[in-house]
């Protein structure tokens, strides 16, 4: 009996160590997830876009290298809120030259907890930098205790990470060089999807970002008081310090958004003046472009603070005019 | 959730070690169990303390009466009842769905099942099938009996007795074999329940319209939620209770492969149903026993709107039993005229009436009961045109790759495990040592377990 449980224990031991190594070795190969890429040091880039689904759909790279006529990455993620964008800056940093220009997307939304989250799950495979534990340790304290547990803190978040293990192994294993979204920016899709199902139109709200998404949030735009985050708040000021730290320059922005819903948001105007003398404290300025004729036009976007195509080529054409005065 | 693992087995390690040392196990056993209330929520030692006490005493009050028996049980029960229909009324208010532990739910943990042995234990002093225990604690513990406590089985106090208050006699076999079972219901919870509970909340907690097919299958996804979810609660509590040496009674038996309603009553939630028919059913149908159809059919409307009610107040709950009121009195009549479905046949109507009987019962309310129904029998759109987009997308909720591989993997590891299901079980009850089951069970809750966002068990929330 004795003997049987100490094989147990030993087998249990081996394989999950084993599982370990390999479940960190394909997510640290997924091309796919930013920050493994960044990881591989193959980012060349002097303009660097950070924020979250905003810039990710609108803020083109190859548009935009045109204009500013240097290399433009993407790094921006889904819902990622300042420490999920301050942990994939520090990462992108460890490996890579730093960018001359971060453009950090931030709106009062930003500073709102309501809006956008940490997912502490994308930073699995660098549990043992010190800077990402801590990060963990203070934002996700569900997870925290999981963080130094062979193969549970990976399997914790199974449901994310198990494919993107299997996917990193593939990538491995062909040899691919280059991810999914090359630059990391996401394009809108320009036809319907096939998850689009044309009989019923309402499903495609759900998945399919090209179409109109604001039968589905206006409530969560629409007749806000803003609530300021005193942690969203420092991330954002450790975001600026690093890029400091770093020689980077940084130009916060926020892109235009319909008018129709801003006008209805109680406390803005307030929010963006603490937003702006934030960034002047840290010797930036805070570039708003609410004032564009496209905030006017309900046609120009998807949802209230995300542009159509079209309308984000105008953007990039403004802030690029913009940037290039500044230089 | 790793803290609380941890300390459960801590807890039960120490609870075993001194249950099988000491001079005095029961009141080990007694004092593990307040402990284990007083971790969760220490208020709810007062409601079920209370609670025992009154059953306790007010069962020697109705025994030592001669002329009023009868009133006193009317009281008794009247009163376990209308507490019962209170904080059902409460936790209505909470919105049992939610999926937080409401203040209510943590203070009524237990309640609806250890109310149920209080019962019984009343109507069988008031009829004489049982004496009044004598001493206070051997009572409570029965009620307080920790792995029971929060999802049953239910059992009536004479059950409860023969299995708690015999003598403990050491056996390696014990802890081995309820090993084996916790390990396996671990897995189930673990595993197969927590994986599927986002599919099934995706359905029903949505608001835009679905396919009738996608939304009937939210019904199924979630009857396989709730067995994997409640079986495996069962299964750790009997797998516990036997490394305790206690045995508790099975709650389940293959249910899912049931090929007729009344063949699924006998299957699913066993220990419920017979405390149903033997406390509601029997005696009920006894005034019309005259006729035999009408004695079984005002038999199945009463248990049912017992069960519906135990489950939960709210229309939802009435719904849900008045659907199988339904399936129960045409299979009495197809039963009555003699009319034979093949049993292929039989299991596949079994299996979609009971999934359709569930959306009212995982149903938040009624403005969902009417949302669903409708996508269901809304004919014209009842097959979804785009496979991806209005079927596996809802379920997956999203269309990404990742949402399609941990559907495809819901798929495999259902399946599997119902294809297997009986060998499975055999395996559980075993009392060998078997390093390769415990290996495969720990390495498949580690690596395919739902840590992050795992449920509270849903039997925990009636």
């Amino acid at each position: 009996m004795l003997k049987k449980l100490t094989i147990l224990l030993l087998l249990v031991m081996a394989a999950a160590f084993a599982l370990d190594y390999l479940l960190y070795f394909g997510l640290s190969h997924n091309l796919n997830l930013k920050a493994s890429y960044a990881g591989q040091g193959k980012v060349r880039a002097e303009a660097l876009v950070l924020g979250p689904c905003e810039p990710l759909f609108t803020i083109d790279p190859d548009y935009l290298e045109k204009k500013l006529s240097c290399p433009v990455y993407n790094l921006s993620l889904n819902h990622s809120d300042f420490a999920d964008n301050y942990l994939h800056f520090y990462l992108f940093l460890k490996s890579n030259p730093a960018p001359k220009m971060l453009l950090l997307y931030v709106t009062p939304e930003s500073f709102d907890l309501r809006f956008n989250t940490f997912h502490a799950y994308r930073f699995a495979p660098f549990l043992a930098d010190s800077i990402v534990s801590a990060t963990i340790g203070e934002l996700d304290s569900n997870y925290a205790p999981w963080i130094r547990l062979p193969l549970l803190r990976y399997t914790y978040f199974g449901r994310m990470l198990l494919f993107p293990a299997l996917q990193g192994l593939k990538h491995w294993n062909s040899g691919k060089q280059k991810p999914y979204l090359s630059k990391g920016y996401e394009q809108h899709r320009p036809a319907v999807s096939p998850f689009f199902d044309p009989a019923r139109k309402s499903d495609s709200l759900l998945f399919d970002v090209q179409l109109d998404e604001f039968g589905n949030t206006p409530e969560d735009a629409a007749d806000k008081t803003f609530i300021w985050n005193a942690t969203r708040e420092t991330y954002f000021v450790k975001i600026m310090d690093l890029a400091r730290t770093k020689g980077v320059q940084v130009i916060v922005y926020e892109s235009p958004g319909f008018s129709g819903i801003l006008r209805t948001q109680r406390n803005r105007l307030a929010f963006l003046q603490k937003i702006d003398s934030l960034c002047n404290s840290k010797g930036s300025a805070y570039w708003c472009f609410d004032h564009l004729a496209t905030c006017g036009a309900r046609a120009n976007f998807i949802s209230p603070l995300m542009m159509k195509s079209a309308a984000s080529q105008n953007f990039m054409d403004t802030l690029s005019l913009r940037i290039n005065k500044l230089k | 959730m790793l803290l609380e693992a941890l300390y459960f087995v801590f807890f039960l390690a120490l609870s075993l070690l001194f249950y099988y040392r000491s001079k005095y196990p029961l009141h080990v056993l007694f004092f593990a169990s307040l402990l284990f209330i007083a971790y969760l929520q220490w208020c709810a030692i007062l409601l079920l303390l209370g609670n025992a006490f009154f059953a306790f005493y007010w069962g020697r009050l109705i025994s030592t009466s001669a002329k009023h028996k009868q009133v006193l049980f009317v009281l008794g029960l009247s009163i376990l009842l209308f507490e019962l229909v209170i904080f059902k009324v409460l936790l209505l208010e909470d919105g049992a769905w939610r999926g937080s532990a409401t203040p209510t739910l943590m203070l009524t943990l237990g309640l609806s099942f250890y109310a149920l042995q209080h019962m019984a234990y009343l109507f069988d002093i008031k009829i004489g099938r049982i004496k009044p225990e004598e001493k206070a604690g051997y009572y409570i513990l029965s009620a307080a009996y920790f792995p029971k406590l929060l999802c049953g089985p239910v059992i009536t106090y004479q059950n409860a007795k023969k299995a708690l208050f015999s003598a403990p006699i050491f056996k390696l076999e014990n802890l081995v074999s309820g090993a084996n079972r916790f390990a396996f219901g671990a897995f189930k919870k673990l595993v197969l329940a927590d994986r599927l509970a986002p599919m099934s909340a995706a359905v029903f907690e949505g608001s835009y319209p679905l396919h009738g097919f996608t939304a009937l299958f939210g019904g199924l996804l979630f009857t396989l939620q709730v067995y994997f979810d409640f079986s495996g609660y069962i299964d750790m509590a009997l797998g516990i209770s036997r490394m305790f040496g206690i045995n508790l009674p099975e709650n389940f038996a293959l249910p899912l492969r049931a090929t007729s309603i009344t063949h699924f009553w006998r299957r699913w939630h066993i220990t419920l149903m017979q405390w149903l028919s033997a406390y509601v059913y029997y005696p009920f149908s006894y005034y019309f026993r005259k006729s035999a159809l009408w004695s079984a059919f005002f038999g199945i409307v009463l248990t049912l709107f017992f069960s519906a009610f135990w489950h939960g107040i709210g229309l939802t709950f009435l719904l849900w039993g008045v659907c199988h009121m339904l399936y129960l009195s045409i299979e009495l009549l197809a039963q009555h005229r003699q009319i034979k479905i093949p049993k292929a046949l039989g299991w596949f109507l079994t299996l979609v009436t009971v999934s359709f009987a569930n959306v009212f019962f995982r149903a938040a309310d009624l403005q969902v009961v009417y949302k669903l129904t409708t996508d269901i029998f809304s004919f014209n759109t009842f097959w979804p045109h785009n496979w991806l987009a209005g079927f596996v997308a809802v379920i997956g909720k999203g269309g990404e790759l990742n949402d399609l591989f941990n559907c495809a993997l819901a798929a495999l590891l259902v399946l599997l495990f119902l294809l297997f299901e009986g060998k499975l079980n055999a395996k559980a009850n075993s009392d060998k040592f078997s390093v390769s089951w415990l290996f495969s069970f720990l390495l498949l809750i580690a690596v395919l377990g739902v840590f992050s966002d795992g449920e509270q068990f849903i039997y925990a929330r009636f």
